[in-house]
């Protein structure tokens, strides 16, 4: 059964779109990451123009990461306390992130710079991670209280602490805000919701233990989305609602599945999971960039 | 007597008006085409009478207001990368052309005249082209041109928006023949235009018109979307989040059922 998009202007088999939504879903249940990053060149892949496919995938990941939170905050996993915080520094980042883009943009060769060091990014967070729970896993006993490393050390020294019941660790007010605040940066420069940043930082550099990491992540997700999908649909007029309701139908539906399933993982599986597709995505990112497009000239948008 | 004066010019001119938005001697069905949310496309019939022994050559065009954004892809340093934005303007979102008889039959200045070739040759006259510079949106130079109208006509072939077929029926001086028209066709007026050419003379021609409009709910979607953007993306953040929380109430639904149920085994 094929449905026509009112924005987009074409017709699209209901069950493909609503599978691609689950599928993505079950990523943003399992890892707390919005998946942008997989469905837009999913959708683009069949035929819906890149600036609908951007800014309705960004209005379905609001529903994914509502249904991953609450999912999470059941099995009380979301630490809101901290969420928040981040979410503040988060959304000036993006601001800056916004005005720092446009600045970048007009020194020239801006897709150059971003996307190597997009791929960069994704190679030494992958890596790291991969390697860092490969040992991990061959050590018996392993528990999920989170990783002590040099800069979650530094943070419990800085001023303003505060101790987070849920995560069960202590850290600065000023540093959670600069962490939100590079975070925010970051996706608005990579044009990224986040998730993927977010997951790493809260691992590594605070220190939250992971399942606390995923669920926090997928809240902090929710403000990052509704405040891009508000600010595609004012300045772009690209959010296709069919679209995106056939999109968040699957993925709110894959977000429960994902974290249910997430919970029968041990931490460090689950580290080891979402290492794999951050170089998968890498490899992915590399391929496209080094390989000679099919066509030298595209479709950008439709006006 | 002086009601038959008025009377009659009245009729005359209501019986012009009529042909001429038909098309006189052509019959296109469905004259109205809505599109809906359940839409996957249409086929769009006519027929019509023309003189005996010509070939027929049948043009369907929107209005020329598409404006299409391009990106042009370079290698900078290893990466290949978008280069360049341009958009494409003036040309019709909608053109097919279908025949009786093979293209070739018909003279260069015919062809050239009445926008009739396998290679939507008239688009390269129509088309405005402009590049996206540093110092702003400037017209492109020739090579560009060509390359970017090559590309515009390639990408409307594949979504079905350009097309050229024989797949015109005659039998005597009657002609049919029928359109597969996709989801994406322009929603405003199109017009089907007959030519009727016999050993490369224009014998007789013919225009009739279609209308393409979304109904209610898609016309809706649409204005909200482009010209109250903010209220439409509150709106669609509004439903994410309802039907974020009511698929989780869902599941949390199910899964006490289907807990209960194994308590209960």
């Amino acid at each position: 059964m094929d449905i026509f998009l009112p924005i987009a202007r074409m017709s699209v088999p209901v069950f493909t779109i609503a599978g691609l939504g689950g599928l993505v879903g079950l990523l943003s249940g399992m890892f707390g990451v919005g998946g942008g990053f997989l469905m837009t060149p999913l959708l683009m892949m069949l035929g819906i123009p890149p600036a609908v496919a951007v800014a309705s995938d960004t209005n379905q990941i609001v529903a994914a990461s509502v249904s991953g939170t609450l999912a999470h905050s059941k099995k009380k996993n979301v630490d809101f306390q901290m969420g928040f915080i981040i979410v503040i520094g988060g959304l000036v980042g993006g601001s800056l992130g916004t005005v720092l883009v446009k600045i970048l943009r007009s020194l020239g060769n801006f897709d150059l710079v971003l996307k190597t060091a997009y791929v960069v990014m994704l190679f030494l967070v992958g890596s790291f991670m991969f390697m860092e729970s490969l040992s991990a896993l061959k050590k018996k006993g392993e528990s999920d209280k989170g990783e002590k490393t040099a800069v979650s050390g530094l943070l419990k020294r800085l001023p303003m602490k505060k101790y987070f019941e849920v995560s069960g660790i202590e850290a600065s007010i000023p540093a959670l805000l600069a962490l939100g605040l590079l975070t925010g940066v970051l996706a608005a420069v990579m044009g990224v919701g986040g998730g993927f940043i977010m997951l790493p930082v809260m691992i590594y550099l605070i220190g939250m233990p992971l399942r606390n990491s995923v669920g926090t992540s997928a809240f902090v997700v929710i403000f990052t989305a509704i405040n891009v999908t508000i600010a595609q649909s004012a300045i772009n007029h690209t959010v296709d609602l069919v679209l995106a309701m056939l999109l968040l139908l699957g993925s709110s539906a894959g977000a429960q599945i994902g974290a249910r399933l997430g919970g029968r993982l041990k931490a460090a599986q689950l580290r080891i999971a979402f290492s794999i597709i951050v170089l998968l995505v890498m490899a992915k990112m590399t391929m496209d960039l080094l390989s000679p497009p099919a066509s030298l000239i595209i479709q950008g948008g439709v006006l | 007597m002086k009601a038959k004066l008025i009377i009659l010019p009245v009729l005359l001119i209501l019986l012009l008006h009529t042909t001429a938005a038909a098309g006189a001697g052509l019959d296109i069905t469905p004259g109205n085409i809505n599109i809906g949310l359940i839409y996957s496309g249409s086929e769009l019939k006519f027929s019509g009478t023309a003189p005996g022994g010509a070939d027929i050559y049948v043009k369907i065009t929107s209005p020329e207001d598409l404006v299409m954004e391009l990106n042009r892809k370079g290698k900078v340093g290893l990466f290949w990368l978008n280069t360049e934005r341009s958009k494409v303007s003036g040309v019709p979102k909608l053109y097919h052309v279908l025949s009786s008889a093979p293209m070739d039959r018909v003279p260069g200045h015919l062809k050239k005249e009445l926008g009739l070739s396998e290679g939507f040759e008239d688009i390269y006259t129509r088309a405005r082209v402009s590049v996206n510079r540093k110092e702003g949106w400037e017209p492109a130079a020739a090579g560009e041109f060509h390359d970017y109208v090559e590309a515009f006509i390639g990408i409307s072939r594949k979504n079905g928006l350009y097309a050229v077929g024989e797949n015109l029926s005659v039998n005597g001086s009657e002609f049919r023949g029928r359109v597969k028209l996709p989801p994406g066709i322009p929603q405003e007026r199109s017009s089907v235009t007959v030519y009727a050419i016999k050993d490369g003379i224009l014998l007789d021609t013919m225009q009739g018109y279609f209308d393409v409009s979304g109904t209610a709910p898609v016309r809706w979607l649409n204005r909200m979307a482009v010209y109250d953007g903010p209220i439409y993306g509150l709106m669609a953040v509004v439903l994410a989040l309802v039907f974020g929380v009511a698929i989780t109430a869902l599941f949390n639904c199910l899964e006490s059922l289907w807990g209960g149920g194994k308590r209960n085994q």
